[in-house]
């Protein structure tokens, strides 16, 4: 496995906060993605520009089908817009090939998804080790799972973990390889309120203490009051994108 | 079209690819059934056939003379139903178009309609005219060997007396449906042949006026053969009656029946290895269906469908698979069959040989077809019939996986954690990944299965003609000469050494076993060195004849159940029955049948004769063995001379071809194997795992690393699989090497390491061929899809 290090990928610091030197991890400018669907043309981004901030936790918020994993799958490198571009520092990820966009999934990015994905024959140390075996300069993987809360089950194998630990085992893994930006799609809709709000503080820690820039997806407007910016979307547009006076603790927030 | 039905098309429309791989590789054991079965059942049908309506005699008994009248005594023996006198001769025929001499066995006609016991079947001309000397038939073999037609003429030394025949017709006969010389292991049409001729131009040549020196008895129903050869040889005894012998003797008949009994053995033994693979891939097909459809099944199940009704669904889409295998399987089976046959009408020769494939083997096929599927989806159809409607449409219970032998021992942390997800996969469902590795040995077993007669056939040949029959010329007397005719040989230019030898048939007897064989009195070897007869033991080690005992063949000692130190009763079946006793010395490997030697001259001591050969063996200056032959037909009584080189290119021109297809063939079923089995456990493999290959590839893996994962399983089960492949397949070597050996002819189970090589070649190469199509498949993953669902 090569290790070959992203000279594009910005390194993420050490302490951060909205209140740093503001610098453009993502530009995104004039990005459309239409899926054709036989006949019909779906258009699920309609011109997106925006820019996301080092450090920044971000909440995506809009309805159900108004684009947000799809412009969240943009950013990953999942999946590539149709027409404009997005730029992660100097990647050209509109363009970067699929071999370019594995390498750069494999060293800048963490995902987090709504359905946990783990790999059900892995214990949660071994689906963090998963990652810190390819990754370029990952944490222990030990440590990423006491970052989370979950050194002591280490050796359980996931159907032996409940949902919210498991989603703590998958934070532990996109946050053990210390990516450039962290992307939860839904992270807490699988789960109940109290292990939901658990889930939602490691990722804010994740945020405040290794300054990792993190969108998160949801439909939960009450979760938007934890970040620093909330970026609402509408049929594949950006409907409106403001700035918390105040970040709300994770523990406050009540749905 | 009821909804259901549709249901079983679109099901298949599915899992096409997987219903091919199923279907191929049981299309693979149905046509290796149909193409055994079908022409075992022709060349059955033709031999019954031809030893019917040919008249093909029940025994034979040679003697030195006796008068005409004998015949009807031995006619009114009981059991007998016809018996025939008549006159046999080797002589040695001198061809135009050929430097050396060719051999013919003549046999006497009786009339202008030819003999009534083994009927002449002519295939060009007209028989004979009894009453015009020299008109001769030969066989069809040595005809077409020579582009020789009616009309043509040949110069034959009869009786020493130099004389043209007229060949008037071409023929067949149900003795001579494998033209080869009574005691040679290879056919030589260009130097052999059988000839017919008037009675009255034999008996003069052999000074046989009124007499006979061979009867054909023809068998009643009830008859015991045995009893009835008793007889037999109690009449003879006092005109030098050499025993009689059976249709088992016969060398024709011998390598006839012995091709039957190697396509029943590939019957039984080729098509079991396939079918298993068959039901191993339907049981993982199937299963997986089911595992697929639970909650469609749950759903059916609601509607109020019975648990007959879903069996009979599954099991209708397993029964398409079994019928369009069976049809491929059946139509293939019929075109090799078809080819194998024609290839065995080259070497046999009948009147009527016909490819027949009858409707109880097709049927027989079919229904092997459908058990197969059966069996294969029992299991699975099972549990689609027990699942709970409630049950089925709740998602199916994670898989559970613990801790096992590899995390307490350790072990486990010197694997990558990528490479122990393969690891736990595979102890997860230990079933299957038995089955799957039981699946890819069988791959490696059926090509060694199918390859390695071959290499018997070589070792049979090194042997025989490499390490013991030295000689490259051997020169048969018609009668025997005195020895200095070895001095003779020598004198030829070219020739390098001469071993000659005394050969007399003799009654072996050890206790009430007894056997009829010919015995060879073996000289040694001038101008000396090494000997050119090199007789081996067991282990390949030379044994030396022995002046004070007897060296038994090893399938000989066995039929008479005697070791070395036992002592046997030797009875000269000559016109004087001297008898002696002597201890067998040692047994040989002796893979052409029942051997048995002697020093020259002890047994001239005991036949009371001096200084008679009967033939001798010759080395030869290779760039000088035209020269020599041409010699050699100076030579007085020379009834044949065996040419070793002539005769082996002419056996592997022959056999080089059909092993060439067989392993061309053997090689395309084995890869089918290697290729549906690989196909079929990655297509599930991808299928259970898509979720878990997708995170990866979504996590950052690359896609050649996320098939090298698929790989690494694939590599474990290969490893494994193929020692285990390999000891499979020398396992039912051996299987089907004892199913061919018969009292007489023994085949070692020799499986050279190049055999090895290529079954394990093949299914590598299988293998690859299915890793490519994955590597595709896992490019056409759709990664957000599986972080859009749960499964
Ligand atoms: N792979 C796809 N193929 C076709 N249509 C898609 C695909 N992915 C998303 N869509 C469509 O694009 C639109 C936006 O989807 P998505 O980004 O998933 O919305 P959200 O995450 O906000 O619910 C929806 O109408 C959806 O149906
Ligand atoms: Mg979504």
């Amino acid at each position: 496995m090569a290790h070959a290090s992203d000279p594009a990928a910005p390194q993420p610091r050490s302490t951060a906060g909205h209140d740093a030197l503001p610098r453009p991890i993502f530009v995104v400018r004039g990005v459309t993605r239409v899926y054709r669907m036989g006949e019909v043309d779906v258009h699920a981004l309609r011109g997106i520009d925006l820019d996301l901030f080092e450090g920044e936790f971000v909440v995506l918020l809009g309805p159900s089908g108004s684009g947000k994993s799809t412009l969240l799958n943009v950013l990953g490198g999942l999946d590539q817009p149709t027409d404009g571009h997005i730029a992660f520092g100097g990647l050209d990820l509109s363009r970067a090939g699929e071999a370019r966009r594995t390498r750069y999934r494999r060293e800048s990015v963490g995902f987090v998804f709504q359905f946990y994905n783990l790999i059900p024959s892995l214990t949660a140390l071994e689906n963090v080790a998963l990652v810190t075996d390819i990754a370029r300069d990952p944490m222990p993987a030990a440590e990423a799972l006491e970052l989370v809360g979950l050194g002591p089950r280490r050796d359980h194998f996931p159907a032996q973990l409940s949902g919210g630990e498991q989603q703590r085992v998958a934070i532990a893994r996109a946050v053990a390889k210390r990516p450039g930006v962290l992307l939860c799609d839904e992270p807490t809709g699988a789960l109940d309120v109290e292990t939901g709000s658990l889930v939602l503080e490691v990722i804010d820690r994740v945020n405040r203490e290794i300054g990792t820039t993190t969108v998160v997806i949801t439909h939960n407007a009450v979760i938007a009051r934890m970040a620093h910016r909330v970026i609402a979307l509408r049929d594949g547009r950006i409907e409106s994108d403001a700035r918390n006076e105040v970040r709300a603790h994770p523990s406050e927030l009540r749905w | 079209m009821k909804a259901i039905d549709r249901k079983v098309l679109r099901d298949l429309s599915l899992m096409r690819s997987a219903a091919v791989s199923i279907g191929l590789v049981l299309a693979c054991g149905i046509a290796t059934f149909v193409m055994s079965t079908s022409t075992l059942d022709s060349l059955r049908r033709a031999l019954t056939d031809y030893a019917r309506t040919g008249r093909l005699g029940h025994i034979f008994a040679p003697l030195v003379r006796a008068p005409s009248g004998l015949v009807e005594r031995i006619e009114t023996l009981p059991g007998v139903a016809a018996a025939e006198a008549r006159i046999t001769a080797e002589i040695l025929l001198l061809l135009p178009d050929f430097e050396e001499p060719a051999s013919a066995r003549a046999i006497s006609l009786p009339g202008i309609d030819g003999p009534v016991l083994n009927r002449i079947h002519l295939r060009a001309g007209r028989m004979p005219d009894p009453l015009r000397s020299g008109e001769i038939l030969i066989g069809e073999s040595f005809a077409a060997a020579h582009g020789l037609r009616p009309g043509d003429r040949l110069e034959a030394i009869l009786s020493g007396r130099l004389q043209t025949l007229e060949i008037t017709g071409i023929a067949l006969s149900a003795e001579f449906i494998y033209e080869i010389r009574e005691g040679d292991l290879l056919p030589d049409p260009r130097r052999f042949t059988v000839l017919w001729i008037g009675e009255a131009d034999l008996a003069a040549a052999g000074d046989l006026d009124g007499a006979f020196n061979s009867v054909v008895l023809l068998l009643e129903p009830s008859a015991t053969a045995r009893a009835v050869m008793d007889a037999v040889d109690g009449l003879l005894e006092p005109y030098g009656g050499a025993g009689a012998g059976d249709r088992d003797d016969q060398m024709s008949w011998r390598a006839v029946t012995g091709e039957l009994d190697q396509l029943r053995a590939m019957a039984i033994i080729a098509p079991i290895l396939f079918l298993a693979v068959a039901a191993f891939l339907f049981n993982m097909t199937i299963s997986r269906l089911v595992d697929r459809q639970r909650e469609i099944i749950g759903l059916l199940k609601a509607f109020g469908y019975s648990g007959g009704a879903i069996a009979r669904h599954f099991l209708r889409l397993a029964f398409v698979i079994a019928a369009l295998g069976a049809i491929v399987g059946i139509a293939v089976g019929a075109w090799l069959g078809r080819a194998l046959t024609a290839t065995y009408a080259s070497w046999f020769r009948f009147p009527v040989f016909d490819y027949v494939l009858r409707p109880g083997i097709i049927i027989t096929a079919t229904a092997i077809s459908a058990g197969c599927a059966l069996l294969g989806t029992l299991f699975a159809v099972r549990r689609a019939v027990r699942l709970e409607p409630a049950a089925a449409m709740r998602p199916p219970t994670p898989p559970q996986y613990h801790r096992g032998v590899m995390e307490w021992s350790g072990a486990i942390r010197y694997v990558p954690a990528s490479l122990r997800m393969v690891l736990r996969q595979c102890a997860r469902r230990p079933v299957r990944t038995t089955l799957t590795l039981l699946g890819l040995s069988f791959g490696v077993a059926i090509m060694v299965l199918g390859t390695y007669s071959a290499d018997v056939i070589d070792e049979l040949m090194d042997l025989q003609f490499g390490r013991v029959q030295r000689q490259d010329l051997t020169v048969l007397f018609t009668e025997s000469r005195e020895g200095r005719c070895v001095h003779e040989c020598l004198g030829i230019e070219g020739v390098l050494a001469a071993q000659s030898f005394r050969a007399v048939p003799v009654r072996l007897r050890a206790g009430h076993r007894s056997r009829r064989v010919a015995l060879l009195g073996m000289d040694a070897t001038r101008p000396g060195g090494e000997a050119l007869v090199a007789l081996r033991d067991e282990a390949g080690g030379q044994v030396v004849v022995p002046s004070d005992g007897l060296l038994l063949s090893t399938a000989l000692a066995d039929l008479l159940a005697v070791r070395a130190g036992d002592m046997i009763e030797v009875e000269v079946l000559a016109e004087e029955r001297r008898r002696f006793e002597m201890p067998v010395a040692a047994t040989v490997a002796d893979l052409s049948g029942l051997g048995a030697w002697i020093s020259g001259d002890p047994l001239r001591v005991a036949l009371r004769e001096q200084d008679r050969v009967s033939g001798v063996h010759l080395g030869v200056d290779r760039s000088m063995e035209a020269e020599v032959l041409r010699d050699l037909r100076e030579l007085p009584a020379v009834r044949a001379v065996l040419v070793k080189r002539a005769a082996l290119a002419g056996f592997e021109e022959t056999i080089a071809r059909s092993i060439l297809r067989m392993r061309i063939a053997n090689t395309v079923f084995a890869m089918i194997i290697a290729v549906g089995v690989v196909l079929s456990s990655m297509r599930i493999a991808l299928q259970e795992r898509g979720r878990d290959l997708a995170t990866l590839r979504v996590l950052g893996f690359t896609r050649g690393e996320v098939t090298g994962l698929l790989l690494a399983e694939l590599l474990l089960l290969l490893v494994l699989a193929i020692p285990l492949g390999l000891v499979i397949g020398h396992w039912f070597a051996a299987l089907a090497t004892a199913f061919m050996q018969t009292e007489t002819q023994r085949f070692p189970l020799v499986i050279r390491p190049a055999t090895d090589a290529l079954a394990v070649l093949v299914l590598a190469g299988g293998a690859a061929l299915a890793a490519a199509t994955v590597h595709f498949r896992i490019a056409r993953l759709d990664l957000a899809a599986t972080l859009r669902t749960a499964e």
